[in-house]
């Protein structure tokens, strides 16, 4: 883009437009982030789950004893409201690619953030670049 | 003449106010669309294993192949809705464009008039 051929006044606008790109965009890899720390944590309580006493929420300040009786089976919740019974490897799986995917994700929003971040470093230095111009022109 | 200068603008508004609902329902489509996308990638994993959906607060038991064919069919209206809608805004930005250069048009012809 021509940014050299835009006045200071532009420059600030398209400054602004990024500064916003980038806070999004850092939203957005918090937000991945989040949902990845919580399957890690699911894949670690997977891995935790034996045939043991446990105390079950009915609501949210009441709990009932009870006993898991089948530790191999889990009920995942897929998408969209559907929910599949799996295995505990499943299950495990399921975590992991679940997990690599939101990576993947997370590379790529932190490669884009990376490069607005350049872009915006450009712009400032010809915004700097062209107030001295004036300034010098004032003398 | 400026009151018709005025209507050319305020249509204009009318069509980046739609144009902006459009971008915005589109967008919520991608996202169904991924989502959606997902669940249906999941469902050819599954081999054995009962599926469930969550219907209210029951978890009511489905076939296989049905789930299979229900994500399907919504991902087949998604991708309908979301095409429909890309071509909705290609007109849009067509009209704004030509409304905008109505506009700077009638702006240049009122201009030496108006001193």
């Amino acid at each position: 883009m021509e940014l050299e051929s835009l006045n200071p006044q532009q420059l600030g606008i398209v400054k602004e437009q990024l500064d916003e790109e980038v806070e999004g965009l850092t939203n957005s890899f918090a937000n991945l982030r989040h949902a990845v720390t919580k399957y890690k944590a699911s894949k670690i309580a997977l891995e935790n789950i034996d045939q043991r006493e446990i105390l079950v929420p009915l609501t949210a300040s009441l709990y009932v004893p009870g006993r898991i009786i089948n530790p191999n089976q889990f009920m995942v919740e897929i998408g969209t409201g559907y929910y599949v019974e799996k295995t505990r490897a499943q299950s495990s799986e399921f975590c992991t690619r679940k997990m690599n995917m939101l990576m993947e994700n997370m590379d790529k929003i932190s490669k884009m953030i990376n490069q607005k971040k350049r872009y915006l470093d450009l712009v400032q230095e010809i915004m700097r670049k062209k107030i001295q111009e004036f300034q010098a022109s004032q003398r | 003449m400026a009151q018709a200068l005025g209507k050319e603008v305020s249509d204009l508004r009318k069509i980046q106010k739609e144009l902006a609902r459009i971008e915005s329902m589109i967008q919520d489509y991608v996202l169904k669309k991924h989502e959606n996308e997902m669940v249906r990638d999941e469902l050819q994993i599954v081999t054995d294993g009962n599926v469930y959906k969550l219907i209210g607060p029951a978890l009511i038991p489905q076939k296989l192949d049905e789930a299979r064919g229900n994500v399907d069919k919504r991902l087949e209206f998604i991708n309908k809705e979301i095409t429909r809608l890309d071509k909705l805004k290609a007109d849009f930005l067509k009209k704004n464009e030509e409304k905008q250069e109505k506009i700077m048009k009638m702006q240049k012809d009122l201009g030496p008039r108006g001193k």
